[in-house]
């Protein structure tokens, strides 16, 4: 009888481990933020006890970070469709030079983003940078030319990702950002869940 | 009548050897940059270049790729873009697009943009776009 519970038990580890094969701790790695509405929030550390999906983006970016931010509105909508609790979105500018809260706002706007559990983060450039290495997102500045006026322009080559975050602040699976296969989030975030 | 022409106007825009259909522009704030796509298909039979963009939405106009590169993405520009006879190219989310780069004024969704393709042989396009939050 013994043998036989240890072999479920084991079989049950087995099967959770494969299911979420990363398990890294990120809540050490907490740092003040600013969220679009200026207030300030002690990232990850905050949202403790809740599943947490984290994207790192730029508002100046005309392609991939706009099809982040969609495709975390696309899995907010299906959470909230399937009455999943507990649940919360972050993206984290890693240009809080120019992304302030107030132009943070505006982004959320535009896109008619739903910001009851969805937040996007500025913050101090060295918090971001100590979260960027937390999270393993690099985002290089490059390409700089000028507008007719003399403003500089610049965009970012980057990671692409969003990361699946569990209730104890471990990180469990990280996705590609632009291009997500919705139905594989919602079940990982049922078997965080359970 | 009027509702007609203008439908007519987002459904296809053709001028001599040059078609373009199902353009869209994103949505973004004042000052910020955002994309034009479309599928441009050329019907003439000679190959043909796009070579320059310009539009009254931006301060900065360029055709740009994005690229991945170890596992990063990125984007570059792009000084002309060649299209068989009978080829089209899309202009799409993650590929080639139209930067609009910092923007004169915000874009909403269902507004309409204009936007000029100019090309070696068929000259130069206007395009009107409605913008869009996203396509589906």
């Amino acid at each position: 009888m013994k043998y036989i519970l240890f072999v479920l038990v084991a079989l049950a580890l087995i099967s959770c481990q494969s299911k979420f094969p990363e398990k890294e701790f990120v809540g050490e790695s907490s740092a003040q933020l600013l969220d679009q509405d200026s207030v300030s929030v002690n990232f990850p550390k905050a949202y403790r006890g809740k599943i947490l999906l984290v994207s790192f983006i730029f508002t100046n970016c005309p392609d991939i970070c706009p099809l982040t931010t969609h495709n975390l509105q696309q899995i907010q909508q299906k959470v909230k469709k399937e009455k999943i609790q507990n649940v919360a979105f972050a993206a984290i500018s890693f240009d809080p030079k120019r992304d302030t809260p107030s132009i943070l706002k505006n982004f959320a706007e535009v896109r008619n983003l739903d910001l009851s559990n969805y937040n996007l983060f500025s913050g101090k450039k060295e918090n971001i940078t100590s979260l960027m290495q937390a999270f393993h997102i690099v985002a290089i500045a490059g390409d700089t030319t000028r507008t007719d006026d003399g403003e500089p322009v610049y965009f970012f080559t980057h990671t692409d990702r969003i990361t699946l975050v569990d209730q104890e602040q471990n990180i469990r699976k990280s996705y590609r950002g632009s291009e997500i296969n919705l139905d594989e989030i919602i079940n990982d975030i049922k078997n965080l869940e359970d | 009548m009027l509702y007609f022409l203008s439908l007519l106007i987002f459904i296809s825009q053709h001028t001599t050897g040059i078609s373009v259909e199902n353009q869209w522009i994103r949505s973004a704030g004042k000052s910020m940059n955002t994309a034009f796509f479309a599928d441009v298909k050329n019907i003439s039979e000679k190959t043909d270049t796009l070579y320059k963009v310009a539009s009254p939405l931006a301060k900065l106009v360029q055709v740009h790729e994005t690229f991945e590169e170890e596992g990063m993405m990125g984007m570059r520009e792009i000084k002309a873009l060649e299209i068989k006879p009978g080829e089209t190219l899309h202009l799409k989310p993650r590929s080639y697009h139209i930067m609009l780069i910092n923007l004169k004024k915000e874009l909403k969704e269902n507004e309409v943009g204009e936007v000029t393709l100019f090309f070696k042989k068929a000259g130069a396009i206007k395009v009107k776009a409605k913008v869009k939050n996203m396509i589906e």
